[in-house]
C-alpha cells in the first residue's frame, strides 16, 4: 500500500487510528505491528515473507549478541549478521544485475533469477543492520520482545520509503511513548504537507516529465532542460513528501523520527546538498561505513578511499544499474573536489553564483539518475546542448500551459514559507481568526490532494456510447 | 485546546470520507464518464498473490469514492487556475469547449482514405450514387478561438487529399461562411441541427437534388440542458456553457420505423426515453448501434446505405423524406457481416460514408469497409 492512495487515506488510516487510540496502551505495539504487516502485504502479498524472514533473522541475531560474551563470538555474530542481511539485499536487488554483467563480460548464459524486488527492502535491511550494529556496539539494548522488534522493522510510516530510522533513535519510544494532541496536530500538518507535495506537485511534474520524454531522449534544448528540471522537482517532492508523511504519521503515534530533507535545493555547494538530501542515508553510511573504515582519521589517502567507497555504494544503493553507480561516483568525485581543491575558492564567489553552481551540478546529477538505460545518456546530454535545436513547435504553448505550475514548484523548494509560517504562528498565537485560517489551509490542501487522487482515475470513455 | 480542535477536524474529515464512501449507495454506471464503474473484486488466492485484487480494489474505491464528480471538478479547476485553458484534451475558449486534434489523432487517415476508395471502386459495379462526407469539426472551424500556439494539427492537407476524390462533399467553404452561427455545440463535439442541415444541403446539391428548407423540417427544442462529451472530458462540472438540443420535429419526418440490431422496433427515428440521462445526443437514433434499419413512407423508391460515426445521427432526420429505406452501419460495432454483402444483397440507390474529420483520421475500423 502507499500513502498517496485512497485506500490508505480513507480506509486503512482511519481504521488504524480508531483501533490504536481506542485500545489499551499495552496492545498498541502489537496492533501497529499487525497493521504494518497488513500494509506491507497489501503491496507485497508474496514477499511479505521476505520481510518476516529478515525480522526473524535480525531478532535472533540480537539475542545471540546478547548471549555471546567473548569479543570473538560477538564479532562473529556481527559479521554473520551483516553478511546475511547484505546477502538478502544482494540477491533480491542485485542478483540479476550481477548475472547480466557476468554474462556480458564472460559470454556466459546464466539465466536470470525469477525474483522481483520486494518493496522497501533497501530501507528495512539497512534498518535491520543498524539494529545489529548498534547492539554490538552497546549503543542499544537487545530487544527481547519479538513484537516490539518486529515493529521496529516494519513500522508502516517508514517501511516503504524511509527515512532510515536507526534503532538507537527509536529504541526508547518503541518501549514507551506517549501521544498527545499537540504532537498529533503537528503530525497531521506534516502529513498533509507531505501528501500535497507528493500528490499535487510530484505527480503533476512527473506527468510533464513523462510526456516530454514520450518520444525518446532526442529533444530540443528547452524541452530537454525542462524535462531535467521536472525530474529534479519530481524526485524531491516525491521523496521529501513521503518523508514528511512518515514523520507526520510517526508524530501521531508518538514517534520522533529525524529529518530527512532540509530544503536541499537552496544549497550553495554539493557538500551542503548532501547534508540536506536524504539525510538518513548519508548519516547511515557515515555511521556504519565511513567511520568504521577510518573516516578521516587515517590520513588523506585513506580518507579519499573511504569517501570513494561510500559514494560508490551510495550510488549502488539507489538502484541496480550502471547509471546509479555513475551517479554515486559523480558525487563522490565532486565532494572530493570540493573538499580538497575547490572548497575555499567556491566560498569566495558571490552567493548567487554558488547557488547556480550547486543547482547545475545537481541537475546534471539527476539526468544521470533518471536514465537507467545508460545508452540514452549521450543522446539526452546532446539534447540539452542543442543537438536537436532550441525549441519544438509546441514549446511556447507548453511553457504557457505549465509556467505557473513550475513557479509553484520552485516556490515550494524554499524554506521561506516555513519561517514565515512559524513567525505568524508565534505572532498570532491567540488569534482565533489565524487558527481558523490555518486549519482551513490544511483542510483545503488535504481535500485538493484527495481530489487529485480521485481525478487521476477519471477516465471518460468517449466512443462506446458517444 | 487548539490542538484538540485541529485534530478533531481532521478526524472528522478522515472518518467522514471513509463512512460516506462505504455507506453511500453505489452506482453501476457513470453518466459523466459514460462508462460502467468498476465492481468490487472478489479476493481469491490467485488474485491476491498476483496483485490483481489490490489493483481491482483500488479501482473500485476510486470509482465509487464519495463525491467523485465533485473531486474531479475541484482538481480540474485547480489545474485550470494554474495553466493554459485546456484539460483532458479539451480547450476552453470564450465561446465554448473545443476538442483537440493532434498528429496522434490522424494516424489512420491515409489508411482510411485508401479503404474508402477501395470500397468506392467496388461499388461502381452496383450503380449506386456514392458520396464521401468528412465533416470539419469545431476544432477546424473555430481554430482562431483556441489559445495561441495550441498544438492542433493543420487539417488543410487532409482536406486537400479528400478533395481529390470526386465523391467528396466539401463542407469547409459552407461552414466557414456560416461560422458565426452555432454550427457546433459548446459542450459537445457533435454538430448542431444547423450544422447538420448545412451538411444535408451540400450533400443534396452534390447529388443534383434540391434540399428542403429548414422551415420544412419544423425544428423544435428537444432539451435546453444538454452537457455533452466535451463537458465530460474537460472535467470541470460547472454550467459555464450549456447547450440546447434542437431537432426536426418527428411529424416533419413522416412515418419512420426504426429497427435496431437486437430486432426491436420503434415508430420514431428518435429515442425520447434517453432524455432523462445525461447524454442527450442519444435522442438521435438511441445512440450508436452496429446496424439500424429505418423504413419510411417517403415513397421515393430510393434506399440509402449509410456507413458512419455518430455525426450522422443528427444528419439522419433531414434524410428521412428522401428514402424509403436507410441502413445505418457503425463499423465500430458491426461485426456480424461485411458491408459488401449488404451491398450485394440490397439494391441501394445511394451510399454515403459520413464521418467527422477526427474520427475519420483515427478510426481503426474503416479498413473493414472494402472487405468481401
Amino acid at each position: 500500500m502507499v500513502f498517496s492512495s485512497l485506500e490508505f487515506l480513507s480506509l486503512f488510516l482511519p481504521a488504524v487510528f480508531a483501533f490504536y487510540f481506542l485500545c489499551p496502551v499495552r496492545f498498541r505495539n502489537g496492533l501497529l505491528l499487525i497493521a504494518s504487516l497488513f500494509f506491507y502485504a497489501w503491496g507485497e502479498p508474496l514477499y511479505v515473507t521476505v520481510m518476516l524472514a529478515s525480522m526473524t533473522l535480525n531478532y535472533v541475531l540480537g539475542l545471540l549478541l546478547g548471549k555471546a560474551q567473548s569479543p570473538g563470538a560477538r564479532k562473529g555474530v556481527l559479521a554473520a549478521g551483516v553478511s546475511l542481511n547484505l546477502l538478502l539485499l544482494g540477491v533480491f536487488k542485485y542478483g540479476n544485475f550481477v548475472i547480466e554483467n557476468v554474462n556480458g563480460i564472460f559470454g556466459t548464459a546464466i539465466p536470470a533469477l525469477k525474483l522481483s524486488l520486494p518493496i522497501g527492502i533497501s530501507f528495512f535491511t539497512f534498518q535491520a543492520m543498524s539494529y545489529v550494529i548498534d547492539v554490538y556496539r552497546g549503543k542499544a539494548a537487545v530487544q527481547k520482545n519479538p513484537f516490539s522488534f518486529g515493529l521496529y522493522i516494519s513500522l508502516f510510516p517508514q517501511l516503504i520509503a524511509g527515512p532510515i530510522v536507526r534503532y538507537s533513535t527509536v529504541e526508547a519510544e518503541i518501549n514507551h511513548r506517549t501521544s498527545d494532541f499537540a504532537s498529533a496536530a503537528r503530525g497531521i500538518r506534516r502529513f498533509v504537507s507531505g501528501l500535497a507535495k507528493k500528490v499535487i506537485l510530484a505527480n503533476g511534474v512527473g506527468a510533464i516529465f513523462t510526456s516530454l520524454l514520450a518520444n525518446g531522449a532526442a529533444l530540443p534544448a528547452i524541452p530537454a532542460w525542462i524535462a531535467a528540471l521536472s525530474y529534479a522537482f519530481q524526485i524531491y517532492f516525491d521523496f521529501s513528501g513521503y518523508s514528511d508523511m512518515a514523520i507526520g504519521l510517526g508524530l501521531i503515534f508518538g514517534f520522533h523520527f529525524e529529518e530527512n530533507f532540509n530544503y536541499p535545493y537552496v544549497s550553495k555547494s554539493i557538500t551542503e546538498f548532501w547534508n540536506r538530501w536524504h539525510i538518513s542515508l548519508s548519516t547511515w553510511f557515515k555511521e556504519y561505513l565511513y567511520i568504521p573504515l577510518g573516516g578521516n582519521r587515517k590520513g588523506k589517502l585513506k580518507q579519499v578511499r573511504n569517501i570513494f567507497i561510500v559514494w560508490l555504494l551510495t550510488g549502488l544503493w539507489h538502484g541496480a544499474a550502471w547509471n546509479f553507480i555513475l551517479w554515486g561516483v559523480y558525487y563522490g568525485c565532486l565532494l572530493l573536489l570540493e573538499k580538497f581543491v575547490l572548497g575555499k575558492a567556491l566560498k569566495k564567489l558571490p552567493a548567487a553564483l554558488q547557488h547556480v553552481y550547486a543547482l547545475v551540478i545537481v541537475l546534471f546529477g539527476w539526468v544521470l539518475f533518471a536514465f537507467d538505460d545508460v545508452k540514452l545518456l549521450p543522446a539526452f546530454f546532446g539534447s540539452m546542448f542543442g543537438a536537436n535545436g532550441l525549441l519544438a513547435a509546441d514549446t511556447p504553448y507548453f511553457l504557457l500551459k505549465n509556467a505557473l505550475f513550475f513557479v509553484l514548484c520552485a516556490a515550494a523548494c524554499l524554506p521561506v514559507w516555513k519561517t514565515l509560517g512559524e513567525k505568524w504562528q508565534a505572532k498570532h498565537e491567540s488569534s482565533k481568526a489565524f487558527f481558523a485560517a490555518e486549519t482551513l489551509w490544511y483542510v483545503l490542501l488535504f481535500l485538493l490532494s484527495v481530489a487529485s487522487l480521485v481525478e487521476g482515475s477519471y477516465n471518460p470513455f468517449i466512443y462506446f456510447r458517444f | 485546546m487548539k490542538n484538540k480542535i485541529f485534530t478533531g477536524v481532521f478526524a472528522l474529515l478522515l472518518f467522514g470520507l471513509a463512512i460516506l464512501t462505504l455507506a453511500l449507495p453505489k452506482k453501476t454506471f457513470s453518466e459523466t464518464e459514460n462508462r460502467t464503474l468498476a465492481a468490487l473484486p472478489k479476493p481469491t488466492k490467485e488474485t491476491v498473490l498476483d496483485g490483481q485484487f489490490t489493483a481491482g480494489f483500488a479501482k473500485w474505491l476510486s470509482d465509487h469514492y464519495a463525491g467523485r464528480d465533485l473531486f474531479v471538478s475541484v482538481k480540474s479547476g485547480f489545474d485550470l487556475l494554474l495553466g493554459a485553458p485546456e484539460h483532458g484534451g479539451v480547450y476552453l475558449t470564450n465561446k465554448g469547449l473545443v476538442d483537440s486534434f493532434t498528429e496522434k489523432d490522424a494516424k489512420e487517415f491515409d489508411k482510411n482514405i485508401g479503404a474508402v476508395e477501395a470500397f468506392q471502386q467496388k461499388l461502381t459495379a452496383y450503380g449506386a450514387d456514392f458520396r464521401l462526407l468528412v465533416a470539419p469539426t469545431g476544432t477546424e472551424i473555430y481554430a482562431d478561438r483556441l489559445p495561441a500556439g495550441a498544438p492542433v494539427l493543420d487539417a488543410a492537407p487532409l482536406f486537400d487529399r479528400l478533395r481529390e476524390n470526386a465523391a467528396f462533399v466539401d463542407l469547409t467553404g459552407v461552414f466557414d461562411a456560416h461560422r458565426d452561427e452555432d454550427l457546433f455545440y459548446t459542450t459537445d463535439h457533435h454538430w448542431t441541427a444547423r450544422g447538420a442541415y448545412l451538411a444535408y444541403c451540400e450533400w443534396m446539391n452534390a447529388r443534383g437534388e434540391t434540399p428542403k428548407t429548414e422551415a420544412d423540417f419544423k425544428l423544435e427544442t428537444v432539451t435546453d440542458s444538454f452537457y455533452g462529451t466535451l463537458y465530460s472530458r474537460f472535467g470541470l462540472f460547472l454550467p459555464v456553457f450549456r447547450d440546447t438540443l434542437v431537432a426536426p420535429a418527428p411529424e416533419a419526418l413522416g412515418h419512420v420505423t426504426r429497427t435496431n440490431s437486437k430486432g426491436e422496433t420503434f415508430d420514431s427515428l428518435y429515442a425520447p426515453e434517453t432524455l432523462t440521462g445525461k447524454d442527450k445526443y442519444l435522442y438521435f437514433l438511441g445512440g450508436n448501434d452496429s446496424i439500424v434499419e429505418l423504413s419510411t413512407d417517403a415513397g421515393t423508391g430510393k434506399s440509402l446505405l449509410l456507413v458512419k460515426d455518430s455525426y450522422a445521427n443528427a444528419f439522419l432526420p433531414y434524410v428521412m423524406p428522401e428514402f424509403d429505406r436507410v441502413t445505418v452501419i457503425d463499423l465500430r460495432y458491426y461485426s456480424m457481416d461485411v458491408v459488401m454483402n449488404l451491398v450485394k444483397t440490397n439494391a441501394y440507390t445511394d451510399v454515403l460514408v459520413l464521418y467527422n474529420l477526427k474520427s475519420f483520421a483515427s478510426d481503426r475500423n474503416l479498413e473493414l469497409l472494402p472487405l468481401e
